[in-house]
């Protein structure tokens, strides 16, 4: 194998490792939080739906909040989506460092 | 020493590359801005000590609420104007809104009912810290900025 093959291999594993370490945490942390989620909607929507029978909370007030369960979807979404594109950036900065680091040892 | 070279040609090609990708232009997110987290973490901590007076008569804290309003469209403006920052501006337009169902909708409400009931402010009150939370997260999570 040549010295630039050599290279080059080193360079696709590093890279493999680097994404599947950068995004992994962060796709295990993703669900699990929309898990949590999903399960406070039912126990959340049962405990209001008790709350209007028992007119402690006015029916107006019990659509805001079973509402305001979609609008927090909507963020957690939204927050999900900007750091993917941090992760994104950051992968980008290291896989440049990976690169020179690899090309500079592997010429040296 | 072909090969040398030809590695050092390639790797002065992708050093030209990466510094047009490290370019402002080429980033997908904005950077970390500590001025929006701590307005954010203050909005929070206003947004739940008002909601908290929701007891009373709304007439009665109309100030509260004017400036509170004036502070989160303040606020939003702020992060419209950031670069690459579409993510966390559509998140304040979401707590914002009057039609939505989070802190917009709240004072709305109040001002629609006179009063809320306990039971409601405690709920979404926890709903409206949560997205407040979100927004925090998510700057909290972007790269910090270069030196």
């Amino acid at each position: 194998m040549s010295k630039f093959e050599s290279i080059l291999e080193t360079l696709k594993t590093g890279i493999k490792n680097m994404a599947e370490a950068r995004f992994k945490d962060f796709l295990d942390d993703t669900a699990k939080d929309g898990e949590e989620f999903l399960d406070s909607i039912k126990a959340d929507l049962a405990k209001w739906a008790d709350d209007l029978a028992n007119q402690i909370i006015t029916e107006a007030e019990f659509k805001s909040l079973v509402k305001g369960k979609k609008d927090l979807a909507k963020m957690k979404a939204l927050k999900a989506r900007g750091l993917a594109k941090a992760k994104i950036d950051q992968l980008r900065t290291d896989l440049i460092n990976l690169v020179v680091n690899t090309v500079v040892k592997g010429i040296g | 020493m072909g090969g040398r070279r030809r590695i050092f040609c390639l790797t002065m090609k992708f050093m030209l590359l990466s510094a047009l990708c490290l370019t402002p232009g080429c980033r997908l997110i904005s950077p970390y801005d500590h001025h929006a987290y701590t307005q954010t973490v203050s909005l929070k901590v206003e947004s739940m000590f008002l909601m908290g007076k929701a007891r009373d008569d709304c007439a009665k804290h109309k100030d509260a609420i004017e400036n509170l309003s004036i502070k989160i469209e303040t606020a939003y403006e702020y992060e419209k104007g950031r670069h690459k920052n579409e993510d966390t501006a559509e998140m304040w337009i979401t707590l914002k809104d009057p039609d939505g169902a989070l802190l917009g909708e709240f004072i709305r409400l109040w001002e629609k009912q006179g009063k809320l009931s306990e039971r409601y402010i405690a709920e979404k009150k926890k709903q409206v810290g949560q997205a407040f939370d979100e927004i925090i997260g998510l700057e909290t999570g972007k790269p910090k900025p270069s030196k």
